[in-house]
């Protein structure tokens, strides 16, 4: 190091102490670090660290300095050797080594028989990575160079044919390596003993005489006088080019660079990703460290500025931080090591530099993108909860069974579970003018206000229908359909009409399932009467079908949410419903519709259901001539 | 490939679906088949259903849209080889007979079930 170097190092050391004795006197300086740092060890924006901060303080009721100042000592508790100025350390720690190696200099090395110094090579090169042999030369008679004997060879050393060459030790190289007599390297080994000057040789081809040799192979030696001898490194040039593209590769695809500076000589080397994370022209050299530092956005300079404290202070620096390089912002995590003197200081830095930009607009887009997500949640959610309301205003679902004549009537309604699908179900149970009871289930297509709206229309129309017009079940779908034509709208129902004189069920359908009819145990699907999807076409014509029940008879009408059949037949789906009704229609229960409601599960989360059950009971005035049992249990089903 | 290949030859619109048609997709399905009937002008309208697996009330009614739309342009309209599952929701809804599948719509097919 020349007394110009080391006075420029101290004077950079001196700077950044300056710098972090100024950051350390001012409070709000302090807080700007302890969020630059923060931010530098979390991956997190400094503002974001900096609301950290504010909002621990605001949680613990304390000055925000104060929490600022824990968060300095814990992140700053791997101090380097104490709190010396830096340039006095760098001094001392410089001074050892200036001494050492004029000693070194000055003492001439003492001559030694190759006995003694091949032990010697031999623990030196077992100590150190490489391809290394230190041979001795054996001379002829006209004093000429005629053989080399090998004193030392690295212990991890593979010879070519891939056999360890430790037992070449106290061997002549024309007996063990033939093929390098007269080679370029072997005229190096002479000459280096000759003149007393390292030289480097090759790339050269070397030809191997084993079988297990490569044929030819390409090489390049470095060789340095060492005692009476010479030190030999080779390096197979095939394999350094292939590590070379290795790790040029690697580069590419990590796009990730690597630097390093000599801070004593000022020398900065970088690796081709790392100009092209620059977009700098090679031929141009690297960018210094303070030209390097311009290019950070003013906004990550704090972070900036905190890893430089840090690795001052002889952390390991990783930040991420912004740069503008050609008008456009890149992401880089940078990665900070050095080599250090025996205080701590950095004498040599080595920098990994990745762009990351990438991953963070790909971050960015995610976010934006989960933003846009939400505002749409929230507008489906808003859409749900007035369909939602509108359902509650127009189709008030009774909590419990009813009494019409001649009939006890419970229904359940059971909304999809995703919410923006409030869909339009809907039901109809009423005493008309004539003394009948008209029951109605439908289905409107879609989902949302506009199938809530749907709905209420058609309910709203029965139900005035059923006062001004009719309650014969194939003339209200005839309607329907007129109404649902006009609005462009499909959808499925199902109207019965219940005489309480006769006992008798009149119905029809539009594209609707059938009702299930239980009695004592078995139940089964109505022969449906032809009727086609309402709204199909503008007008259509549906056929009507009669039952009579019995007492206790059940009856139960649905939407197809209740049986799943997109990836089953309808057969499949309705199995467990018509077993439920079965059992219950067996079971004894005092109050049936209950358990049979309480019991039937809507088997397709996705769709909305509605359940109309009736059960057939006989009023008490014809109490006498009629089954007493079945009365007695539905006086008590509610 | 799209729940919806159109194609147009001498006249006649294929409106090929496949996959569900359902809520989830049934609305762009259905703006995508009126327009293709629209543009077309086509004498008639058929909807391939081979590759449809299910269609909810939805799909149905994206069915019942383009019927429409192709009575608008006086265009003939049938739906053609539907699986044994569809058939049924078909049959279900009545509609067998308005899209030239025959069989007696609706009616008695209870116990088919």
């Amino acid at each position: 190091m020349t007394v110009e170097q080391h006075h420029e190092y101290r004077q950079r050391l001196v700077a950044l102490e300056e710098t972090v004795a100024r950051a350390q006197l001012d409070p709000a300086a302090q807080v700007q670090r302890a969020a630059g740092l923060l931010a530098g060890r979390v991956g997190c924006q400094v503002d974001e660290a900096h609301t950290y901060l504010l909002n621990r303080a605001a949680q613990q009721g304390r000055p925000v300095t104060a929490v600022a100042g824990e968060i300095l000592t814990a992140l700053q508790g791997r101090r380097g050797p104490g709190i010396r100025p830096l340039d006095v350390e760098v001094d001392q720690a410089l001074r050892p080594r200036c001494e050492g190696s004029g000693q070194r200099v000055s003492a001439p090395a003492p001559p030694r028989a190759v006995d003694d110094w091949g032990p010697l090579m031999q623990q030196v090169l077992d100590a150190v990575p490489g391809n290394l042999m230190v041979l001795s030369p054996e001379f002829g008679d006209s004093s000429e160079i005629t053989d080399w004997v090998v004193v030392a060879v690295s212990q991890e050393t593979a010879d070519f044919s891939g056999q360890n060459v430790a037992r070449a030790v106290g061997r002549r190289i024309t007996e063990v390596y033939p093929a390098t007599v007269d080679t370029p390297v072997w005229q190096a080994w002479r000459d280096v003993v000759a003149d007393g000057r390292a030289r480097e040789v090759g790339p050269f081809s070397y030809v191997g005489r084993s079988d297990r040799s490569p044929a030819n192979v390409l090489m390049s030696a470095w060789v340095s006088p060492v005692g009476p001898g010479v030190l030999s490194r080779w390096v197979r040039q095939d394999e350094q080019t292939r590590q070379a593209e290795r790790i040029a590769q690697t580069e590419r695809l990590g796009q990730l660079g690597w630097g390093e500076a000599d801070l004593i000589t000022g020398q900065i080397i970088w690796s081709d990703e790392l100009y092209r994370i620059y977009e700098r022209d090679p031929a141009l050299g690297p960018l210094s460290s303070e030209e390097q530092t311009a290019l950070t956005l003013p906004e990550d300079e704090p972070i900036r500025r905190q890893a430089a404290e840090g690795f001052g202070r002889g952390d390991t620096v990783d930040v991420t931080t912004r740069i503008r390089v050609g008008g456009r912002v890149k992401h880089v995590r940078t990665v900070v090591d050095a080599v250090r003197d025996v205080q701590g200081r950095p004498v040599k830095v080595y920098g990994i530099v990745q762009d990351v930009t990438m991953q963070h607009t790909t971050r960015a887009a995610l976010a934006e993108a989960e933003q846009l997500l939400q505002q749409h949640q929230h507008s489906l959610a808003a859409e749900h909860e007035l369909a939602a309301q509108l359902r509650q205003i127009v189709l008030p679902v009774p909590a419990e069974p009813f009494d019409l004549p001649g009939l006890r009537v419970a229904v359940r309604y059971l909304p999809a579970e995703e919410a923006s699908r409030v869909g339009g179900d809907w039901f109809h149970a009423a005493e008309a003018d004539d003394g009948s009871v008209v029951l109605a289930i439908g289905d409107v297509a879609g989902h949302g206000m506009h199938a809530a709206t749907v709905m209420a229309q058609l309910r709203h129309m029965l139900s005035g229908l059923t006062v001004t017009t009719t309650t014969d079940p194939a003339h209200l779908l005839w309607h329907l359909n007129r109404l649902l034509y006009s609005c462009a709208t499909t959808a499925t129902a199902a109207v019965a009409r219940f005489d309480p004189q006769n006992r008798s069920v009149t119905w029809a359908q539009g594209g609707h399932p059938a009702p299930l009819h239980a009695r004592a145990g078995t139940t089964t699907e109505l022969a449906r009467p032809r009727g086609q999807l309402l709204g199909a076409a503008r007008t259509t014509n549906y056929d009507s079908a009669t039952v009579n029940l019995a007492p206790a008879d059940l009856l139960l009408f649905y939407t197809d949410g209740l049986i799943e059949h997109r990836r089953h037949t309808l057969a499949e789906g309705l199995a467990p419903v018509i077993a439920t009704l079965n059992d219950i229609s067996t079971s004894g229960s005092r109050q049936p519709l209950a358990d049979l409601l309480a019991r039937l599960r809507r088997a397709n989360p996705d769709d909305d259901t509605c359940i109309l059950a009736v059960r057939h009971y006989i009023a008490a005035s014809e109490n006498l001539q009629s089954d007493q049992s079945a009365v007695s249990s539905e006086g008590n089903d509610a | 490939m799209g729940p919806l290949s159109v194609s147009l030859d001498q006249g006649t619109l294929c409106l090929a679906l496949r996959g569900d048609i359902d809520f989830v997709n049934s609305a762009p399905i259905t703006q995508a088949m009126r327009e293709a009937v629209a543009e077309g002008r086509p004498k008639l309208v058929v909807v391939d259903v081979a590759e449809v697996s299910f269609l909810d009330s939805s799909g149905l009614g994206a069915l019942v849209a383009v019927l429409r739309a192709a009575a608008d342009c006086g265009a003939a309209f049938r739906v053609e080889r539907p699986n044994a599952n569809v058939y049924g929701q078909f049959e279900i809804a009545g509609l067998l007979e308005l899209f030239g599948l025959g069989g007696s719509d609706g009616g008695g097919s209870g116990a088919g079930r």
